[in-house]
Protein backbone atom coordinates (compact mmCIF):
# COMPACT_ATOMS: atom_id res chain seq x y z
CA UNK A 1 0.00 0.00 0.00
CA UNK A 2 2.21 2.41 0.96
CA UNK A 3 4.31 1.93 -2.70
CA UNK A 4 1.30 2.34 -4.09
CA UNK A 5 0.69 5.74 -2.29
CA UNK A 6 4.29 6.63 -3.56
CA UNK A 7 3.56 5.61 -7.15
CA UNK A 8 0.38 7.79 -7.25
CA UNK A 9 1.57 10.82 -5.33
CA UNK A 10 5.16 11.20 -6.50
CA UNK A 11 5.13 12.60 -10.31
CA UNK A 12 2.38 15.19 -8.72
CA UNK A 13 4.39 16.56 -6.06
CA UNK A 14 7.42 16.88 -8.40
CA UNK A 15 5.68 18.26 -11.06
CA UNK A 16 4.09 20.63 -8.55
CA UNK A 17 7.84 21.36 -7.07
CA UNK A 18 9.13 21.74 -10.23
CA UNK A 19 6.32 24.69 -11.74
CA UNK A 20 6.75 26.78 -8.17
CA UNK A 21 10.53 26.59 -8.31
CA UNK A 22 9.70 27.70 -12.36
CA UNK A 23 7.26 30.23 -10.91
CA UNK A 24 9.67 31.73 -8.63
CA UNK A 25 13.08 31.80 -11.15
CA UNK A 26 10.28 33.68 -14.11
CA UNK A 27 9.11 36.31 -11.33
CA UNK A 28 12.82 37.23 -10.79
CA UNK A 29 13.68 37.50 -14.18
CA UNK A 30 10.28 39.57 -14.88
CA UNK A 31 11.54 41.81 -11.91
CA UNK A 32 14.88 42.19 -12.84
CA UNK A 33 13.92 42.92 -16.41
CA UNK A 34 11.36 45.43 -15.00
CA UNK A 35 13.90 47.38 -12.66
CA UNK A 36 16.42 47.86 -15.49
CA UNK A 37 13.80 50.46 -17.00
CA UNK A 38 13.12 51.98 -13.26
CA UNK A 39 16.35 52.25 -12.59
CA UNK A 40 15.57 50.43 -9.10
CA UNK A 41 12.98 47.81 -7.82
CA UNK A 42 9.55 50.23 -7.25
CA UNK A 43 7.22 49.33 -4.39
CA UNK A 44 5.02 48.95 -7.15
CA UNK A 45 6.58 46.37 -9.10
CA UNK A 46 7.99 44.49 -5.64
CA UNK A 47 4.20 44.17 -4.80
CA UNK A 48 3.15 43.04 -8.38
CA UNK A 49 5.60 39.72 -7.82
CA UNK A 50 4.69 39.45 -4.26
CA UNK A 51 1.22 39.32 -5.68
CA UNK A 52 2.28 37.21 -8.80
CA UNK A 53 3.73 34.77 -6.02
CA UNK A 54 0.64 34.74 -3.38
CA UNK A 55 -1.25 33.78 -6.64
CA UNK A 56 0.55 30.23 -6.82
CA UNK A 57 -0.45 29.38 -3.37
CA UNK A 58 2.80 31.29 -1.05
CA UNK A 59 2.00 33.62 1.70
CA UNK A 60 3.63 37.05 1.63
CA UNK A 61 5.79 35.74 4.69
CA UNK A 62 7.32 33.03 2.92
CA UNK A 63 8.91 35.37 0.59
CA UNK A 64 11.97 37.20 0.86
CA UNK A 65 12.71 39.81 -1.87
CA UNK A 66 15.77 41.35 -1.53
CA UNK A 67 17.27 44.61 -3.32
CA UNK A 68 19.27 47.71 -3.13
CA UNK A 69 16.25 50.71 -3.13
CA UNK A 70 18.78 53.22 -4.28
CA UNK A 71 18.64 54.36 -7.90
CA UNK A 72 21.28 53.09 -10.29
CA UNK A 73 21.74 55.26 -13.76
CA UNK A 74 22.46 53.68 -16.54
CA UNK A 75 25.04 51.35 -16.69
CA UNK A 76 24.63 50.88 -13.27
CA UNK A 77 24.06 47.50 -11.88
CA UNK A 78 21.23 46.41 -10.21
CA UNK A 79 20.27 42.95 -8.43
CA UNK A 80 17.94 41.36 -7.37
CA UNK A 81 17.38 38.00 -5.58
CA UNK A 82 14.00 36.54 -4.40
CA UNK A 83 13.81 33.67 -1.65
CA UNK A 84 10.11 31.96 -1.01
CA UNK A 85 10.07 28.82 1.47
CA UNK A 86 9.87 25.42 0.05
CA UNK A 87 7.74 22.82 2.02
CA UNK A 88 9.48 19.93 1.78
CA UNK A 89 8.22 17.16 -0.22
CA UNK A 90 6.62 14.41 0.99
CA UNK A 91 9.39 11.71 -0.30
CA UNK A 92 13.06 11.97 -0.29
CA UNK A 93 15.11 13.78 -3.45
CA UNK A 94 16.94 10.39 -4.14
CA UNK A 95 19.00 11.39 -7.28
CA UNK A 96 21.80 12.55 -6.15
CA UNK A 97 24.09 12.93 -2.82
CA UNK A 98 22.35 16.36 -2.28
CA UNK A 99 19.32 17.07 -0.23
CA UNK A 100 16.46 19.23 -1.65
CA UNK A 101 16.89 22.64 -0.43
CA UNK A 102 14.50 24.38 2.17
CA UNK A 103 13.72 27.35 -0.51
CA UNK A 104 12.99 28.28 -4.00
CA UNK A 105 16.03 30.65 -5.02
CA UNK A 106 16.19 32.69 -8.10
CA UNK A 107 18.74 36.24 -8.53
CA UNK A 108 19.29 38.36 -11.71
CA UNK A 109 22.02 41.23 -11.98
CA UNK A 110 21.21 44.04 -15.30
CA UNK A 111 22.41 46.71 -16.28
CA UNK A 112 20.29 50.10 -15.25
CA UNK A 113 18.78 51.57 -18.57
CA UNK A 114 17.09 54.41 -16.25
CA UNK A 115 18.25 57.81 -17.14
CA UNK A 116 17.40 60.89 -14.82
CA UNK B 1 7.05 -15.83 -6.79
CA UNK B 2 4.50 -14.73 -9.66
CA UNK B 3 3.43 -11.51 -7.63
CA UNK B 4 7.04 -10.67 -6.78
CA UNK B 5 8.17 -10.81 -10.36
CA UNK B 6 4.97 -8.53 -11.22
CA UNK B 7 5.76 -5.55 -8.33
CA UNK B 8 9.44 -6.10 -9.29
CA UNK B 9 8.71 -5.40 -12.94
CA UNK B 10 6.35 -2.56 -11.41
CA UNK B 11 8.40 -0.67 -9.28
CA UNK B 12 11.29 -0.64 -11.85
CA UNK B 13 9.29 0.84 -15.15
CA UNK B 14 8.10 3.17 -12.30
CA UNK B 15 11.38 4.27 -11.33
CA UNK B 16 12.06 5.05 -14.53
CA UNK B 17 9.11 6.74 -15.09
CA UNK B 18 9.97 8.99 -12.30
CA UNK B 19 13.66 9.61 -13.49
CA UNK B 20 12.30 10.63 -16.84
CA UNK B 21 10.03 12.91 -15.42
CA UNK B 22 12.88 14.87 -13.11
CA UNK B 23 15.48 14.41 -16.40
CA UNK B 24 13.02 16.10 -18.41
CA UNK B 25 11.66 18.77 -15.92
CA UNK B 26 15.23 19.61 -15.02
CA UNK B 27 15.50 20.06 -19.10
CA UNK B 28 12.98 22.77 -18.64
CA UNK B 29 14.48 24.62 -15.51
CA UNK B 30 18.02 24.52 -17.24
CA UNK B 31 16.45 25.80 -20.18
CA UNK B 32 14.78 28.63 -18.05
CA UNK B 33 17.73 29.91 -16.54
CA UNK B 34 19.90 29.92 -19.46
CA UNK B 35 17.80 31.97 -21.40
CA UNK B 36 16.77 34.02 -18.73
CA UNK B 37 20.71 34.98 -18.27
CA UNK B 38 21.38 35.06 -21.36
CA UNK B 39 18.49 37.78 -22.30
CA UNK B 40 19.91 39.93 -19.35
CA UNK B 41 23.44 39.41 -20.54
CA UNK B 42 22.42 40.31 -24.13
CA UNK B 43 20.44 43.39 -22.89
CA UNK B 44 23.50 44.38 -20.94
CA UNK B 45 26.10 44.12 -24.18
CA UNK B 46 23.49 45.59 -26.06
CA UNK B 47 24.07 49.36 -23.62
CA UNK B 48 27.54 49.16 -24.69
CA UNK B 49 27.34 51.84 -27.58
CA UNK B 50 29.96 54.40 -28.77
CA UNK B 51 28.99 58.04 -27.22
CA UNK B 52 30.44 60.34 -30.19
CA UNK B 53 28.25 57.96 -33.05
CA UNK B 54 25.42 58.55 -30.77
CA UNK B 55 25.73 62.08 -31.08
CA UNK B 56 25.82 61.82 -34.58
CA UNK B 57 22.29 59.67 -34.76
CA UNK B 58 23.67 56.58 -34.77
CA UNK B 59 23.71 53.32 -32.79
CA UNK B 60 27.04 51.40 -32.81
CA UNK B 61 28.61 49.51 -30.79
CA UNK B 62 31.35 49.34 -28.70
CA UNK B 63 32.36 45.86 -29.31
CA UNK B 64 35.28 45.46 -26.51
CA UNK B 65 32.81 46.52 -23.79
CA UNK B 66 29.77 44.82 -25.53
CA UNK B 67 31.70 40.80 -25.12
CA UNK B 68 32.88 41.95 -21.84
CA UNK B 69 29.87 42.84 -20.03
CA UNK B 70 28.16 39.74 -21.84
CA UNK B 71 30.40 37.58 -20.25
CA UNK B 72 30.37 39.36 -16.86
CA UNK B 73 26.34 39.49 -17.02
CA UNK B 74 26.36 35.28 -17.81
CA UNK B 75 28.88 34.78 -15.00
CA UNK B 76 27.06 36.82 -12.45
CA UNK B 77 23.03 35.28 -13.44
CA UNK B 78 24.94 31.79 -13.58
CA UNK B 79 27.42 32.20 -11.02
CA UNK B 80 30.24 30.96 -13.44
CA UNK B 81 33.84 31.10 -13.43
CA UNK B 82 35.99 32.66 -15.95
CA UNK B 83 35.81 30.16 -18.19
CA UNK B 84 31.96 29.94 -17.51
CA UNK B 85 32.18 26.54 -15.83
CA UNK B 86 29.67 26.42 -13.01
CA UNK B 87 30.78 27.02 -9.69
CA UNK B 88 29.17 26.22 -6.27
CA UNK B 89 25.95 27.29 -6.04
CA UNK B 90 25.52 27.54 -10.20
CA UNK B 91 21.85 26.96 -11.15
CA UNK B 92 23.44 25.32 -14.54
CA UNK B 93 24.90 21.72 -14.57
CA UNK B 94 27.35 22.20 -16.79
CA UNK B 95 29.50 24.68 -19.00
CA UNK B 96 28.36 27.65 -20.72
CA UNK B 97 28.98 27.71 -24.32
CA UNK B 98 28.64 31.02 -26.18
CA UNK B 99 28.29 29.80 -29.82
CA UNK B 100 27.34 33.60 -31.57
CA UNK B 101 27.83 36.67 -30.92
CA UNK B 102 27.36 39.16 -33.20
CA UNK B 103 27.02 42.60 -33.05
CA UNK B 104 24.98 44.33 -35.72
CA UNK B 105 24.63 48.01 -35.73
CA UNK B 106 24.41 51.02 -38.05
CA UNK B 107 28.19 50.46 -39.03
CA UNK B 108 27.65 47.40 -40.30
CA UNK B 109 24.21 46.63 -41.33
CA UNK B 110 21.31 47.98 -42.83
CA UNK B 111 17.34 47.34 -41.46
CA UNK B 112 15.48 45.84 -41.78
CA UNK B 113 17.34 42.76 -42.23
CA UNK B 114 17.15 39.22 -42.51
CA UNK B 115 19.11 37.22 -40.41
CA UNK B 116 20.52 34.05 -41.13
CA UNK B 117 22.55 31.12 -39.54
CA UNK B 118 22.74 28.07 -40.74
CA UNK B 119 25.27 26.17 -38.91
CA UNK B 120 22.56 26.57 -35.91
CA UNK B 121 19.52 26.55 -37.78
CA UNK B 122 18.67 30.66 -36.97
CA UNK B 123 17.59 32.99 -38.72
CA UNK B 124 15.13 36.11 -37.54
CA UNK B 125 13.74 39.47 -39.07
CA UNK B 126 15.82 42.27 -37.48
CA UNK B 127 14.53 45.45 -37.28
CA UNK B 128 17.20 48.00 -35.76
CA UNK B 129 20.72 47.37 -34.05
CA UNK B 130 21.27 44.29 -32.23
CA UNK B 131 22.79 42.24 -29.96
CA UNK B 132 22.79 38.23 -31.37
CA UNK B 133 23.22 35.51 -29.05
CA UNK B 134 23.49 31.47 -29.02
CA UNK B 135 24.51 30.24 -25.77
CA UNK B 136 24.17 26.37 -25.15
CA UNK B 137 25.02 23.95 -21.95
CA UNK B 138 24.68 20.01 -21.87
CA UNK B 139 21.05 18.08 -21.84
CA UNK B 140 20.81 17.11 -17.92
CA UNK B 141 21.22 13.37 -17.96
CA UNK B 142 19.59 11.54 -14.94
CA UNK B 143 19.63 8.17 -16.49
CA UNK B 144 22.53 6.58 -18.72
CA UNK B 145 21.94 5.37 -21.65
CA UNK B 146 23.46 5.15 -24.98
CA UNK B 147 21.09 7.83 -26.48
CA UNK B 148 22.43 10.94 -26.81
CA UNK B 149 20.37 13.99 -26.01
CA UNK B 150 20.66 17.41 -27.76
CA UNK B 151 22.36 20.48 -25.58
CA UNK B 152 20.13 22.82 -24.56
CA UNK B 153 20.39 25.92 -26.96
CA UNK B 154 18.83 29.32 -26.55
CA UNK B 155 18.93 32.18 -29.19
CA UNK B 156 18.35 36.02 -28.15
CA UNK B 157 18.18 38.89 -29.73
CA UNK B 158 18.38 41.92 -28.09
CA UNK B 159 17.01 45.11 -30.69
CA UNK B 160 16.61 48.49 -30.87
CA UNK B 161 13.50 49.62 -32.33
CA UNK B 162 12.13 52.39 -33.01
CA UNK B 163 9.43 54.30 -30.50
CA UNK B 164 6.10 53.97 -32.42
CA UNK B 165 3.94 55.57 -29.51
CA UNK B 166 3.15 58.99 -30.08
Amino acid sequence: MPILLIMILQPMLSYLDYLLDLTVKANTNYLVQKAAVEGRVTPHLRQEVIDNLKAVGFSENQIWIEYDPVVRHRGERIDVSITVFRNRMLFPYLFTSKTLPNSYYAKGSILSEYLD
Amino acid sequence: MDFTIKLSVTILIFLFAWLFQEENQSWDLQRTVLKNAANVAAHDASLQIDDDAKSRGFIVFDELAARSVFRDSLQRNLHLDASLAPISGSPVLSDVRVLLFDLLDDSNSTFPLFYEDHSLGFSQWIFGPAVVVVVEIDHPRFIHSSFSHSPVRVPVVAEYKENMVF
